[in-house]
This record gives structure tokens, sequence and C-alpha cells, in this order.
């Protein structure tokens, strides 16, 4: 990998090299262009002197223009091989004679010599002085090429000696930079092992003492650096170990417990994609071999029947990685594998990591189906018990109701408190068997809401208006601050639930305190805000107020005379409406209570049918009450005779319906559960007999009934009263309102 | 007298063309005058001989005698007045008994042959350079003898002569003397 680098010997050594050459180049350059001025200078010095010396010998040959004699005084240039040429020239310029070493030289003049100055000829000028006259003038030209001569045996010396230098030069730099380079090149291969082979446990060999200190000390830092790195690396992966063996045991720990689990566990991704699940899940779901591992639990396995699965994704209770509800418990239904479903209960907690986002959800679920048969079972006994409770009550009622009115005759003081308190406890005791079959009815699905638009202004004031006597009784000062919107609700069913959750608050509330009740609009839900300035619920149980016979202090119930199923009936309506009740508290400074209910929405509804009023009702119209029960219908004849009726009574279907063969009643009141023939098939058989199919109609029951119920029991207009819901007061006004508006429509038949 | 005129004839010419020429007559010019020529040599060898300061002080003129006919005409006129070394060259005509103290260098004219000997006699052992165109002048104790070969005027010198004299004659000179007698370095 480092192959086209050069390593650090021959770079050094090609360093040295040329550091040598250039200092050697220069050397010898410096001493070849001093050596060639100083010899060029002493050349001219030396033609000088000869010259001199030859212009004095020349005088008199000169003085005497004796050739032959100043031929000889030049040809002693001979000797001197440097001088290539010379001449002596007379006063006038005038050659007298010449001297050439080679060849020939006959210059012209003195004038043409100087004008032809020769570049490698050193020229030499001189004044044959004689006597203090110039007599001539003596020329002597010598070559420079001696100068070259020595100036090539310089550079061939200097060629030699570099040759010689480098020489020395490189195997001197081999062998000291070994010391260098060695230790530096075992280094990298050492480092090279360590980082390709992932050895640590290599080491660079000590260098020699011949090496600098820096090289030892870099060598002696790199191993101590390598045994910290080993060390690091040991303790590294026996840490590792060690939690991958603690991580080992807590996930097969964690296997167990997922595979052991009786409950169904599933992991789900923010995409609400199962990641895993365990063996009870795939039991409580058929089939081992139903893999919902990679598909999304929301659309494949929660079941469409549940009503949290026509919630989006991200909405729904179960699957939904919600940050607002952290954990949520419900019940709903799983599809299983064999395409049934199976009700369960679940929790759903959204895993928050350590950012506070949510990274996915765990839903724990298990079968509920033995339990849900159970709380059936429960439910019928429960149900069947009030219902069984409910006549006989309703006929005390009715009956202390008379005797308490004073209609069948005065009763001495002390009978009238005891009827008093026989009155109040049968109430009491009237609105818990009410109540529960309300949650029973309501919870078990069997309740239709009767949904029309609703100004939420007036519901607020109706309710109000009902709680206000028993506000003033406690002293406790109830303010509405209405606001109007249209709401898509059951009218009594929302009334209901604000004057259960208003009541509460007069309860709770200190006497001279006050309850606060308003409302918002918002996001296609109404929120209904009951406030209070009591004594505040812990904040550990305001999840827990909502359940049956829940109550912050377990001796309120008994103290405040509620049943302890108010705010359960009132979570089951609003939850009906798809609406939310929560409360918020904080302790000592009140309590808050808020539900929302859906706003009216054009599309989804349609116009609910006005009844028109009628006007009064005909002399003493016949009833023909239908009841097995001997002493409420009594009860309920002695009553409706005291508004001006005139009452028959039967106890079973078939004599109901001879009853009515004989004289057509102005107002049937059946009851459903009779002998021979029940309710439905008076009904039924009475449809089939003009003009008996019209006679309006009070279905008066202790059960509770269906919209379906309603439909199949519809006659002329028809009243559906449940017993004991109603107190007899009311019984006998919707009776006479039900004859009346009879009346009231066939005078405008009549009329048209 | 007839002679005289021809060669003051030949001589006047010589000097028109040396003064032509420039101020050195050619040595090989033969024709120019052998006098001329021999007159610039009479200058020449002043400049060439030391004479001892005590015969010749610094400054103090050098006279040069002819000792009988004049051969030079007007020739000799060419170098009187020159300086030989910073001495003055002043000429005299003489005759051959005439004394000759006064002179540094005498010119004994060919006229002068018979009373050769006794000439140089008289001056023999005196800073006197004596000097002739006779033939074996240097051999019967003369100085400078001139003599013209094949055109061209050379000279043989008489060291001994000289150095009796205590004059010193350069070595340049010497150096380009036909032939020289006596002891020689």
């Amino acid at each position: 990998m480092t192959s086209y680098r050069l390593s650090i010997q021959p770079r050094l050594r090609l360093i040295i090299m040329i550091t040598t050459t250039i200092v050697l180049l220069l050397a010898g350059a410096a001493s070849v262009v001093v050596d060639f001025i100083s010899l060029s200078q002493i050349t001219g010095r030396d033609l000088n002197t000869l010259a001199n010396v030859i212009a004095i010998d020349s005088t008199a040959p000169l003085t005497f223009r004796d050739r032959d004699a100043a031929r000889e005084v030049l040809t002693s240039l001979r000797a001197k091989p440097s001088v290539v040429e010379a001449a002596i020239f007379d006063r006038t310029g005038k050659p007298f004679v010449t001297y050439s070493r080679h060849g020939s030289f006959t210059p012209g003049s003195l004038s043409g010599v100087i004008r032809t100055s020769h570049p490698s000829h050193i020229q030499v000028f001189t004044d044959v002085i004689f006597d203090g006259e110039k007599i001539g003038t003596l020329y002597i030209s010598g070559s420079r090429d001696m100068v070259k001569t020595r100036l090539k045996q310089y550079v061939l010396i200097l060629i030699g000696i570099l040759a010689i230098t480098l020489a020395i030069a490189f195997v001197l730099s081999s062998k000291l930079l070994k010391i260098v380079s060695r230790p530096i090149a075992e280094l990298a291969s050492v480092a090279r092992g360590v980082t390709q082979d992932d050895n640590y446990s290599l080491r660079a060999p000590a260098p020699g003492t011949s090496a600098p200190g820096e090289i030892a000390d870099l060598v002696a830092a790199f191993n101590q650096m390598l045994g910290e790195a080993e060390r690091h690396r040991n303790e590294l992966e026996h840490q590792v170990h060690e939690r991958t063996a603690e991580l080992s045991v807590v996930l097969d720990r964690n296997q167990a417990i997922l595979d052991s689990a009786g409950d169904g566990i599933f992991g789900l991704d923010l995409d609400g994609i199962v990641t895993f699940m365990n063996p009870s899940a795939a039991r409580i779901l058929g089939s081992t071999e139903f893999k919902p591992v990679g598909k999304s639990l929301h659309a494949n396995i929660h079941s469409a029947t549940c009503p949290d699965r026509t919630l989006p994704y991200a909405d729904c209770r179960v699957c939904g990685a919600r940050l607002d509800l952290p954990v949520r418990t419900g019940r709903g239904k799983f599809n299983r594998f064999d395409n049934t479903t199976v009700p369960i209960e679940y929790t759903g907690s959204t895993i928050v990591d350590a950012s506070g986002n949510a990274s996915g959800v765990v839903v724990t679920f298990r079968d509920i189906s033995e339990q849900l048969q159970i709380e059936r079972m429960k439910d019928e006994f429960v149900s069947t018990v009030s219902h069984e409770l409910r006549t006989p009550l309703t006929s005390i009622r009715g009956a202390l109701g008379l005797l308490g009115s004073g209609l069948l005759g005065t009763v001495s003081d002390r009978a009238q408190r005891m009827l008093d308190i026989a009155v109040t406890n049968t109430d009491r005791l009237v609105r818990l068997i009410n109540d529960i079959l309300d949650l029973e009815r309501i919870d078990s699905g069997r309740v239709d809401l009767n949904r029309a638009i609703v100004d939420s202004g007036d519901l607020m004031i109706e309710a109000l208006e009902g709680i206000q006597p028993f506000a003033e009784r406690a002293r406790v000062t109830v303010i509405a601050d209405p606001s109007h919107a249209g709401v898509w609700c059951d009218h009594d069913r929302i009334i209901q639930t604000l004057t259960n959750l208003l009541s509460n608050a007069v309860k709770f509330s200190p006497a001279g305190t006050t309850v606060l009740l308003n409302g918002s609009a918002a996001d296609g839900m109404y929120t209904f805000a009951i406030e209070d300035e009591g004594r505040g619920i812990p904040k550990e149980q305001l999840e827990n107020v909502f359940e049956r016979f829940k109550q912050v202090d377990a001796s309120d119930s008994r103290q405040k005379g509620g049943t302890g199923l108010g705010l359960a009936i009132c979570r089951s309506i609003v939850a009906a409406h798809g609406g939310r009740i929560w409360a918020e508290s904080e302790e000592g400074k009140g309590t808050t209570f808020r539900f929302t209910v859906p706003l009216y929405e054009e599309e989804t509804i349609a116009l609910a049918p006005e009844e028109t009023a009628s006007p009064a009702a005909p002399e003493r119209p016949v009833v023909l009450i239908v009841e097995d029960d001997v002493d409420l219908a009594r009860v309920m004849g002695a009553s409706l005779q005291a508004r001006g009726f005139e009452t028959r009574h039967v106890v079973s279907g078939r004599s109901a319906v001879a009853a009515c063969l004989d004289e057509k009643p102005d107002v049937i009141i059946l009851d459903l559960v009779l002998p021979e023939m029940s309710g439905f098939e008076v009904v039924h058989w009475l449809r089939e007999h003009e003009p008996l199919a019209h006679v309006p109609l009070v279905v008066y029951t202790a059960h509770e009934l269906t919209a379906a119920d309603h439909e199949n029991l519809r006659l002329g207009p028809t009243e559906f009263i449940t017993k004991s819901r109603v107190t007899p007061e009311e019984f006998e006004h919707r009776v006479v309102g039900l004859l009346a508006s009879i009346d009231g429509c066939q005078e405008v038949q009549g009329a048209a | 007298m007839a002679a005289v005129s021809r060669c003051s004839a030949a001589l006047l010419l010589a000097a028109l063309i040396a003064a032509h020429a420039g101020s050195a007559p050619a040595a090989s010019d033969i024709a120019a005058g052998e006098y001329q020529i021999k007159a610039a040599y009479l200058h020449h060898f002043a400049q060439f001989v030391e004479w001892p300061q005590s015969v010749l002080p610094p400054g103090a003129p050098i006279v040069i005698g002819l000792v009988g006919d004049d051969p030079f005409g007007r020739a000799i006129d060419e170098i009187a007045g020159k300086h030989a070394n910073g001495h003055p060259l002043v000429i005299r005509h003489l005759r051959w008994n005439d004394p000759l103290g006064g002179c540094q260098m005498i010119f004994i004219s060919s006229s002068e042959l018979d009373h050769l000997g006794a000439i140089l006699l008289a001056v023999r052992g005196f800073s006197l350079l004596t000097v002739a165109d006779v033939d074996n002048f240097t051999e019967r104790g003369g100085m400078i003898e001139l003599m013209t070969v094949q055109h061209r005027v050379l000279f043989d010198i008489n060291t001994e002569a000289a150095a009796e004299g205590h004059m010193k004659i350069s070595s340049k000179l010497l150096q380009i003397a036909r032939a020289v007698r006596g002891t020689t370095e």
C-alpha cells in the first residue's frame, strides 16, 4: 500500500547525494572561476613582464633599425609557448618586425592590430621607450589555450572527485542511514502487522545502541502505546464477554418470561408492524402457524368489530404509539386464525426512549371469553334479580305514594313520617336498581341512543334547573355559563350525565362554594366542564373514579346518598356517544370533570320528525292495563282512576286480546312478560285486527328495550316506559299526554 | 671642392627625405645618405653609453668632436641640439692636433687616417668615446668602428678600450653590434 512511495532510506540517501553533488559542484565551480581569473591574470602579468623585457631588448634594434637584431629579440619568444604572435612597430606605427609561432603574421599597421583584437587571446601593447622617447610599440599576443587546458583539467578532476565523493557518500549513507531507517522500517512493519492481522502482541524490536536517541524513544513509546492498546483491548474484550454473558442471561430470562407468560404479547414498531409475538399470543389467536410478524396488528389482527379499529392507527388505543396515553387498558376483539374473533383484554404500552420519543408499542392481551361468559352470567343474574326486584318495588312505591298522598284517607302524623321514610328508602332502592340495570344495558350495547341535534346551552340550563333544588338544600351555588352549539346526542342521556356530574359536584362541595358549568366547541367535539371547589381527587385515583362503586372515600357512598354507579354510567353514556370523559384535579383546590360529545354535522344527521301537540282529551277514556303483577296493576289503576280514567285490568296476554275484542280501549298499558301470550305476541295480534292496530300503546316493562324491540312493539302512537325509572306521577302524566296527542291528531285528521 | 659640393647635395637630399619620412633615418636606406645615418648613430651611441659622472655631470652637454674633414655636412646639424640621457649634444669641428680634452666623443674622419695612431694614443685612458669609419679601427684601439655592408651601416665595438676610459657601453648596443672586441659578459 506504500509501494508508490519512496521509503525513508532511499529518500534520505537521495537528499545526501544531492547535497553532496551541489556542494561539490559549487566548490568546484568557485575554484574553477577563481583559478580561471587568477590564471588569466597571471598569464596577463607574465605577458606584460615579457613585453617589458622585449621592449627593452628591442630599443637598440629599433634605434638602429636593425631588423635582424629585432627579429632575434622576437625569436626569443619561442621559449614562451603561450605567445602566439608578436610584432614591433616603429614610431610611425608601421610594422618593423613580426613574429608568429604558427604560420605567418603580417599586420598592416599598429592601429589595425589594435582594432582586430582577438577574444581568445591576451593582447599586450607596450611602448618601446628609449631615452625618454617613444620609439616604437611592442605587440605580444598570448593564447588562452593554456587557461583552457587548465580548465579542462580542472573539470576532469572535479568530475573524478565528484564520482569518488558520491560513491563514498553512497556507501557511508547506506551504512549510517540503516541506523535511522531500519528501526523506522521495522516500526512501520510492526504497525502494519498490528493493523492488518489485528495482532496487538507484536512489538517493535529495540534499535541498536548506534541509533539516535529519538528513534529509541520513538520505538519505546510505540511499544508502550501498543501495550496500552493491548491492555485496553483485552479489558474491552473481557468486558464485552461479561456484558454478553449478562445480556444473554437477561435475554434468556426475558425469552423465558415471554415464552411462559400466559398472556399474549406483541411487540410493534412505530408503523404498527408486529416485530415479535410470544407462544401464548399464537395460542390465543388459534395456531402456532399464525405468523403475524411483519404484518400490521391494527389492520390484520385487530378485529373490525372492535370500536378502536375504526380509529386511524395512530389513535388506536390498542396499537397506536400514543404518547398522550402511554399505558391504556381495555377490551376489544382480535381476529383468530380461523377467521373467528376472540374477545380480549389488552394493555397497550407505548415504549418511550430516553429522549422521550415513542419507539414502539408492546401489546399484552388475554382471552377473556370465559371471563365475559362469567360476567354475562353475573350480569344476567343481576339483571334478573334487579328486574325481579323492580316490579315489586314499583308497586311498593306506588302503594306508599298513594298512602302518602292521602287519597286513600288520612293517616296519623307518625304513620305519615314512617311512610315518608319508606318512600325515601324505596326511591333510593329504585335508583340503585335502575342504575345497575342502566349500566348493564349501556355496557352490553343494548341501549340505543335516540340522537338528535340538541343545543348545548339548552342542555346546560335544563340540567341546571333540575339540580337547583338539590343544590339549594346543600347551600351550594351552581352557575351555568352556557355556550350554544348544535350537539348530536341523546338528549335524555346527556341530561342524565350532566345531572349526575352536577349532583356529584354539589355533593362534594362544602356549603358556600360554587359549582361552575360551562363548555366549548373544538375539533368536531363539544366539551362540557363541571368545576367544583371541593376537596379534590388524589392523582392516582383520577382514573378510578369512573369505576363501579369506586369512591374516593369508601364511606362516601352512604354519607352522600349515591349509588356509587353515577360516574360509571356517565362514562358509559359518553363512550356510547363516541366521546371521552375525564377528571382533572388538584387536591384541596377542587375538581373539574370534562366530557366530550360530537358536534352536529349536517350530512350525518336526518331530521327527527316533530310531533304535533294536541288539545283536550275526551271524557273518561278507557285504559286497558295488561299486567300480571296484580299489586302493581292495582296501584296503577288507582292512580289512573284518580286522574279520571276508566281502567280495565287483565293479567295475561290471552285475556288482553279478549278484552280488546270486547271493548276497544283508548289506551293499552302493556307489560311484556305475561303468561300465555307475551306482550310481543299481543302487539302482533292487535296489528292484524283493525281498528285495534292503531290503538295508543304504553309499553310498561321492567326490561330495557332495543330499537328492534321498539319497532316490533309499535302500534298506534306508542310510549315506552321502563318500570321504576319514572315516578308514578310522571307515568300518569305521560299516559295522559299520549291520549291527548292521539285525540289532537285525530281532530286534525278529522278537520282535514 | 667639386666632390664636397656633390656630397653636400646628396646629404641635403637625404636630409630632406629623412625629414619627410620621420625623425629616424631608415637604416637600410643607404640612398638617404650614408652620413646622415652615421650622424644619427652618433646620437644613439651617446644614448647607449654611460660616462663617469666626474666627466659628465648631469645636464652637462655631451661634446662630440668631429676630427678632420667633416663628412656629414648638414646632416650633423640634425643631431646638434638633441639630447641623450638628458645631456644636450654639442658638435665641434677639430683638427687632429687640437686638444680633445673637452670632448666626450670624437668622430675621426677618414681624412685623418695618418694621424689615427697619434689621436688614439692621445685619448687613451680618457673617458672619450672614439668613433670612426675606417677599417680595423677597433683593432687599432678605437672603440666603435662604423662600416657599410650591403647598404647597411653596421658597427663593431671594442669594449676593452671603452672600459679603459671608464665608460660603460650598454649591453643592448653590444647586442646589435656586428662584432665586439674585448671582454664580453
